[in-house]
This record gives structure tokens, C-alpha cells and sequence, in this order.
């Protein structure tokens, strides 16, 4: 074998080696281990109802913490090229363990609820602020839920004093999803936009 | 027509190529784990290793618990014992005192919470004598406020770590817990609330969360549209032969009235916290599960339990542990102390199925949300 021969077969291995690697090369294709969390998916949970798109976030993407009375802001986009009305419900429960000993934290207990009515211009987008009528309890798991009204909530809960009448204790086929979680654990984790970390 | 130098060359970076990335794991850092089989069915085969957690804290709790069951489980019985530290292994030994199986610690040196089931669910090797795999959800229920929970999140890599040879940890993508899952050897039963956990967060719609379950789970997935907001042993249990036991409050009633009549259940039976929860919201959820199984192809049969009106808190007999050995199917059924009709009428159930009954005292335990089958997991099972 020449000198020139062997040159060309390096050169074309080369090439075919590095062809092959960059065109396989992909990363872990499975979830993760521990060394690798997985990164959120989905940064913005979505509500899509009659042709309406909706997302809920703190007012100014603030971080919520114990004793103050949070501030939603609700954007709404029409996907469509219609007018259309919606009408929302919107939940927001607290659960916390029972004790340390305990498997699961309690079943949720609602905090506050409201009902949005929704009318909107074919494409129009309109952002509304709702204010929540509820101090978040500390060392709580926070979790806001969106759906239909009239529908079964995201999250079930046991019902407050005052709200028993429109909240379910369990969930049926689900009808809408948790919007926003955060804890008011001290210092507070969450991120109200950053839906991250849903937690039951 | 190609030169035989440019054909050899082609070959030569084929195989190069095909070796970096074979061992750098196609750019994860790592080998690409070998993959996963089926989730391990709950009704069949022999328990063979098994995990559970053991905290000091909870000592007046498990210990009954894992005093009557681990007592009778044979020698040839590994169960490893997830605890913060080695002076708590030392502690359950000696509260244990004579057992048959071995007792093998893994000591972690974090906190841990005293609940094993949720932590991952094992899938079998892909092939004969390859690896175990534990999946482990992406995070777990109230971390940021429960610092427990912060090492439950560790203990699947901490098996992994302590037995590399035979086990792998594999993080989902999903939020789930192990109890969320209810297996035999065709199906996984996912109970309702684990499409709220997902979907907007780690899924786009419910077909995407079916999809990955599939994947993960190597079983077909029948995810609940309605189901009691707890883990699915609280409520049901595959018995293999497509027979699905699953709880009916109905049948609960008739003995705490038999224990009391209607004010028991007012002033909480059994110290169920707010009493027994007999409403008819709750019976229709429980019925909704059996008649989803029976759909689903499986003879259901029912039986008897007593959720409490906290939504968490059962006297529930479908929290079992199930072993073959010797073509002999077992059932390590959970009692509790107080309610005997009830328990007797859960025995009969079993044993009318054909199983052999050995009774775990889960007196001490119930009223933490949990019970028999939500402390023990299971690893291995050998072919019955």
C-alpha cells in the first residue's frame, strides 16, 4: 500500500467518523438520571377554550409569599377569526402535610374562587387583573386552577366554610388545568410564572 | 465506480464513529443505559427483594407493621432497609428482633420520609440477568415545604449507587408517585389525578401523557377518568386472571353501623377524621373505578372499605402485598384493631379468591394516609 492509499483512507474515515458521530449525536434520549433533572417543558400552562387561549400569571411575574392577597393577571388571546364568550372559573387551593409522618399532604382546601366572564373580538387579546380575596396561608403548596365554569376543577379540594358550594371534593375527566403552583415556604420557592414544579 | 481506498475508508469511519458514540452514550456524557422492560406486576411471582424506609421518628407507627410482615416472609427474602443513618438500621433490627429474611441497609445520609412505594416504580430487565430499573418521578409532591420529601427525591439514585451492579436510576420527565400506578401483568392503572399533575406542565394533552406512561411503563396504560384523589392501593387491586378487587364504601357501612349505628360515623369511627365519609359523591367515585375495569375487560369484585371524610384517611384491605410461592397465591392483608367484623369481611373476600391470608397488624399506621402496600416497594419478584 502506497503512501497516497493510505492518506486517502484516513482522510475518508475521518470524514465518514465525524459524519456519523454529528449525525447521531443526540444526548441522553431518555428522561434523565439525577445528574441530569429534566428541564421544564412547558414554561406557561395553557387553557384553550372555545377558540380562547389562556394563561394566568402574579401581577409583574412577583413571587407570592404567606399573608399577602395575590393579584392574577389573566390573558386571554382569541386564536379564532370570531367573536366569542367564555366563561372561566378560577380556584385557588392550600395543602400542607398533616404531619411528617403523614404519606401525602391533606386534600386541598379552597382558599378563594371566582368567575370570569370572557367576551372577545375575533384575534383580540385582552389582559384583566383579579384580584384574589385571600391571604395565602404560610408553609402551604399553592396551587390556582383554570377551567370552564360550571366544570369539574384541576384540583380537587375540600371545600372552606364559605365555598362549599362550588367547589368538588374529587375530580372527574378533567375539564382544566393547574395554572400556576408555588409554596409559601420561607424563603419562597415558587415561581407563580415558571409552572414547574406542579405539586399534586 | 469507487476506489477500494475510499470504500475502506468509509468502513473504517463507520466503525470509529459507531464506537464514540457507543461509548460516550451518543453525547449524554455518559453509555446510554440499556434499556427498560415492563413495570413489575403487583399479583405475580415470589417477593425476592423488596425496600422499605425506616426513620426513627416513625418508629411507634412501622414498627408493628413491618414487625408482622417482615416476620413472615421466608430466608430467602432480601429486603433493604432506605434508612437516614446506620443507628437507625441498628434501631428497627433490634425492634424487629428474629426475623427469617435478610435485612441489608442502605444508609443514604439524608433525610427520608417513611414511605417507600411513591419514591419509583421498578422495571423489570429488558433481559435475562441485566439491570433493574427504578423510575423515579421528576419531583415529589410538597418538597419545598417538607424537607423529607427533598430526600425522597435521592432515593432512587441511592439504590441505584448502592447496588450498581443490578439496579439503574432513571428520572421521568413526569410528576408522579409510585402509588399512582397499579400493575399487573397486561395493564397499569394510573389513577385520575395523575393527568392534572402533567398536563400543562409536562404534557401537552392527555394523548401525550398516555403516550410516555406506555413508553416508560412497556404496558398498556388505562388512566382513570374518575378516581378517589389518593393512590390507587388505597382503592384497588389487580388479583391477576383479569380479577380487579376495588373498594366499595357501601359495603364499609354495613359494619360500622353494626358498630354503632349512624353516630359512629359522626364522631368518627375508628378515629377516622371527620368520620366516615358514606356520601354518595364519594361511593359514586369508587364505582366509577369498577365500572372502568369491568370495561376494560376485568371481572371486578368488590370490597369492603372505609374512607374517612379527611379524602385521605381508609380502612382499606385492597393495600396488600401479594406473593406466589409454590403455586400457592398469598396475601399479606392489613387488620385493624376495633374493627374485626370489617377485617373478617375483608379475610373472606381474599380467601374467596383463593388466597392464602397472612394478617399485618396496620392499626398503628392507617391514620398516617398510608398502610401496608404504600411503606413496602417492591424490587424484584422471581418467577412463581
Amino acid at each position: 500500500m502506497k503512501t497516497q492509499d493510505l492518506m486517502t483512507v484516513v482522510t475518508v474515515a475521518v470524514a465518514t467518523a465525524s459524519l456519523t458521530v454529528m449525525t447521531f449525536w443526540s444526548g441522553a434520549l431518555n428522561a434523565g438520571d439525577d445528574a441530569n433533572k429534566p428541564a421544564a417543558q412547558i414554561a406557561k400552562p395553557k387553557l384553550l377554550a372555545h377558540g380562547i387561549e389562556m394563561t394566568l400569571a402574579a401581577v409583574d411575574g412577583r413571587t407570592l409569599s404567606a399573608g399577602e392577597e395575590p393579584v392574577f393577571e389573566l390573558t386571554a388571546v382569541n386564536t379564532t377569526g370570531e367573536a366569542t364568550t367564555a366563561s372561566i372559573h378560577i380556584a385557588m387551593t392550600a395543602s400542607s402535610p398533616r404531619d411528617m409522618m403523614s404519606r401525602v399532604p391533606r386534600l386541598p382546601s379552597a382558599l378563594w374562587q371566582h368567575e370570569q366572564p370572557l367576551v372577545l373580538q375575533p384575534n383580540e387579546t385582552k389582559v384583566i387583573q383579579i384580584p384574589a380575596a385571600a391571604k395565602l396561608p404560610a408553609n402551604s403548596m399553592i396551587a390556582v386552577s383554570l377551567g370552564e365554569a360550571g366544570a369539574t376543577p384541576a384540583v380537587a379540594a375540600t371545600a372552606g366554610p364559605e365555598l362549599k358550594p362550588l367547589l368538588l371534593r374529587a375530580g372527574g375527566p378533567l375539564s382544566g388545568i393547574v395554572a400556576m403552583n408555588f409554596s409559601t415556604a420561607v424563603p419562597a420557592v415558587p415561581t407563580a410564572t415558571a409552572n414547574n414544579s406542579l405539586r399534586n | 465506480m469507487p476506489r477500494w481506498q475510499t470504500v475502506a475508508g468509509v468502513a473504517l469511519g463507520l466503525l470509529v464513529g459507531a464506537a464514540v458514540l457507543t461509548l460516550t452514550g451518543g453525547g449524554g456524557g455518559k453509555p446510554l443505559p440499556p434499556p427498560a422492560g415492563p413495570i413489575l406486576s403487583e399479583c405475580d411471582g415470589q417477593l425476592s427483594e423488596l425496600v422499605i424506609h425506616y426513620v426513627p421518628s416513625a418508629k411507634a407507627s412501622v414498627v408493628p407493621v413491618y414487625r408482622d410482615f417482615l416476620g413472615a416472609l421466608a430466608s430467602d427474602v432480601t429486603v433493604h432497609v432506605v434508612c437516614p443513618n446506620q443507628t437507625a438500621f441498628d434501631e428497627l433490627a433490634t425492634a424487629l428482633g428474629d426475623v427469617k429474611c435478610r435485612l441489608a441497609p442502605v444508609v443514604v445520609n439524608h433525610p427520608i420520609t417513611t414511605w417507600s412505594r411513591d419514591r419509583w416504580v421498578a422495571l423489570a430487565p429488558a433481559s435475562g440477568g441485566g439491570a433493574t430499573t427504578l423510575w423515579s418521578p421528576r419531583g415529589e409532591a410538597a418538597e419545598e415545604i417538607w424537607p423529607a420529601r427533598a430526600g425522597d427525591e435521592r432515593v432512587g439514585a441511592d439504590l441505584a449507587a448502592a447496588m450498581a451492579s443490578s439496579l439503574r436510576a432513571l428520572r421521568s420527565n413526569l410528576y408522579f408517585d409510585g402509588g399512582d400506578f397499579l400493575a399487573d401483568s397486561e395493564n397499569v392503572f394510573v389513577v385520575a389525578r395523575a393527568l392534572p399533575r402533567n398536563i400543562q406542565h409536562t404534557v401537552g394533552s392527555r394523548d401525550e401523557l398516555l403516550q410516555m406512561l406506555a413508553c416508560g411503563l412497556k404496558r398498556r396504560v388505562i388512566l382513570l377518568d374518575k378516581s378517589p384523589d389518593h393512590h390507587a392501593g388505597m382503592f384497588m387491586v389487580s388479583v391477576g386472571q383479569h380479577r380487579m378487587l376495588v373498594g366499595d364504601p357501601d359495603l364499609g357501612r354495613r359494619y360500622v353501623k353494626s358498630a354503632g349505628g349512624d353516630s359512629a360515623m359522626a364522631d368518627g369511627f375508628m378515629g377516622l377524621p371527620g368520620g366516615a365519609d358514606f356520601t354518595r359523591e364519594t361511593q359514586h367515585l369508587f364505582d366509577a373505578v369498577a365500572a372502568q375495569c369491568a370495561t376494560a375487560g376485568y371481572q371486578v369484585i368488590r370490597l369492603p372499605v372505609i374512607p374517612a371524610c379527611d379524602g385521605r384517611t381508609y380502612l382499606t384491605y385492597a393495600n396488600v402485598l401479594i406473593d406466589q410461592q409454590a403455586g400457592e397465591r398469598i396475601v399479606y392483608l392489613p387488620y385493624y384493631r376495633g374493627a374485626e367484623p370489617l377485617n373478617a369481611a375483608a379475610r373472606e373476600v381474599w380467601e374467596s379468591l383463593g388466597y392464602k391470608v397472612r394478617p399485618v397488624d396496620c392499626t398503628s399506621v392507617y391514620r398516617h394516609f398510608g398502610c401496608l402496600h404504600c411503606l413496602v416497594n417492591v424490587l424484584k419478584r422471581r418467577d412463581a
